[in-house]
């Protein structure tokens, strides 16, 4: 049992006044409240039967009503096109990738060491924690043209996070701020739906970061205070920056072994 | 066919049992998720998730509880995390869920009692509204509460007793006629 609220919003206040149950007649009523909602038993059975079908043949599916599916085929789309230009960049210039990627990744990470005095294995330890050992393994060793978008995004967005911290939280980002947070956002969205990234710990850290990147876009012009301070309240309640900073440096330091290894 | 027996052929991947697993369940599953999210289409969706994620795990299944408790459990953890991200989405979507609104109806603009009923539930705030649905309803107790929804045994206390004081106040004017 967990004692203790996983997010401080969710912890509420105990009442101290004797909790009386329900009337007999309401209790019962509560329970027949979806008697007559009808059931699409044989409907979702075919579902059910299409995706297992599906699943043992080895392809990734979710359930998804047709009218899901048509966005999903839109997204799906959308993120192929992307995937095919990060690849195309890669190969076409990738002597020029490889050095522009290796300074900023090689700046993040002694910000990253100096910042939270992380050494590099615990750089590693914090970035296995928040992605799991699956996809750690996979973001370590793998060239799949999605994994290697989702970390030059990464590195990205550390600057527009740490950019949103060190501003003044009462006065909400810029305009130039929102701008850059909307650009990440349509990624980060593709990641999301991308299929080769479903592990839990991957899709919470890009669930958190586009919570945040939301609040930046809704705190730009507003007059409420707490919509102005609600992303760098996130940020720090998700503790999202370290982790996406780990992530960075790890893979960093990954690709420094690599190359070393290369060389020797 | 008995329960053991009907785990037992589940575990070989015998298609029949797996149909008269579905059949005895599949109404509950559907209800529960329904009342818990207030949404058809999630209800579906999420019906669908918790059977293929029961198909592939009965491997595990111990028999150290019903089959039913086990499947509900499924169905419960499915649900919550499908609603946390409803949650974030529909948070910039829409304007915040305003628990006042409770029960702003009378006996005369709705005399269907069941209906208020139902409105009032699902006018609960989310979390207030899964506690009352899993106590109340399913008869899931406060520890168990607490460890699928990551909040103290108190919380879900404090939750219930909101919940129950809201639906009191929403069908107040039933409960008069009910006594009288």
């Amino acid at each position: 049992m967990t004692d203790h609220p996983q997010h401080p919003e969710r912890a509420t206040p105990i009442t101290t006044e004797p909790d009386r149950p329900l009337a007999p007649w309401m209790a019962d009523l509560a329970r027949q409240v979806t008697d007559d909602v009808v059931v699409p038993n044989e409907m979702m059975w075919k579902r059910i039967q299409q995706q297992r079908a599906l699943l043992s043949s080895g392809a990734h599916v979710t359930s998804m009503s047709p009218r899901q599916g048509w966005t999903m085929r839109r997204v799906a789309a959308i993120a192929a096109v992307l995937v095919i230009g990060v690849a195309i960049g890669r190969f076409v210039l990738p002597s020029a990738a490889h050095t522009s990627a290796a300074l900023d990744v090689g700046t993040l990470a002694t910000n990253a060491s100096s910042n939270n005095s992380m050494t590099a294995s615990g750089a590693d330890a914090l970035s296995a924690d928040a992605l799991g050992p699956d996809a750690l393994e996979q973001t370590a060793s793998s060239s799949d043209p999605v994994r290697v978008a989702m970390q030059e995004h990464l590195v990205r967005t550390v600057a527009l996070l740490t950019t949103v911290r060190d501003r003044d939280p009462a006065a909400g980002p810029g305009l130039d701020v929102t701008d850059w947070a909307h650009d990440l956002l349509g990624t980060t969205r593709l990641l999301i739906d991308d299929p080769s990234l479903r592990d839990a710990h991957t899709r919470r850290l890009l669930q958190d970061l586009e919570l945040v990147l939301m609040q930046i876009i809704q705190a730009h012009g507003t007059g409420a205070s707490e919509t102005r301070k609600a992303p760098s309240e996130t940020m720090r309640e998700t503790n999202l920056l370290p982790r996406v900073r780990a992530v960075v440096t790890a893979s960093a330091n990954r690709e420094a072994r690599t190359d070393r290894g290369g060389l020797e | 066919m008995t329960e053991p027996e009907l785990v037992a052929r589940l575990q070989t991947g015998d298609t029949a049992a797996e149909r008269e697993f579905y059949d005895r369940h599949v109404d509950r599953v559907y209800r529960l998720i329904y009342r818990m999210s207030d949404r058809a289409d999630l209800a579906q969706d999420w019906t669908q998730d918790t059977f293929i994620r029961a198909f592939q795990r009965i491997g595990q299944f111990r028999g150290d509880s019903a089959l039913s408790s086990w499947l509900h459990a499924i169905a419960v953890s499915i649900t919550l995390n499908g609603l946390r991200t409803v949650k974030r989405r529909d948070a910039f979507a829409a304007p915040l869920e305003d628990a006042a609104l409770v029960g702003r109806w009378t006996t005369e603009s709705d005399p269907d009692l069941k209906s208020c009923m139902r409105s009032a539930i699902a006018s609960l705030p989310p979390g207030t509204r899964q506690v009352f649905v899993m106590h109340d309803v399913e008869g899931f107790s406060h520890e168990e509460i607490g460890d699928a929804l990551g909040v103290a045994v108190g919380t879900s206390k404090s939750q219930l007793s909101r919940a129950r004081e809201k639906l009191r106040a929403a069908l107040a004017p039933f409960a008069r006629q009910e006594l009288a």
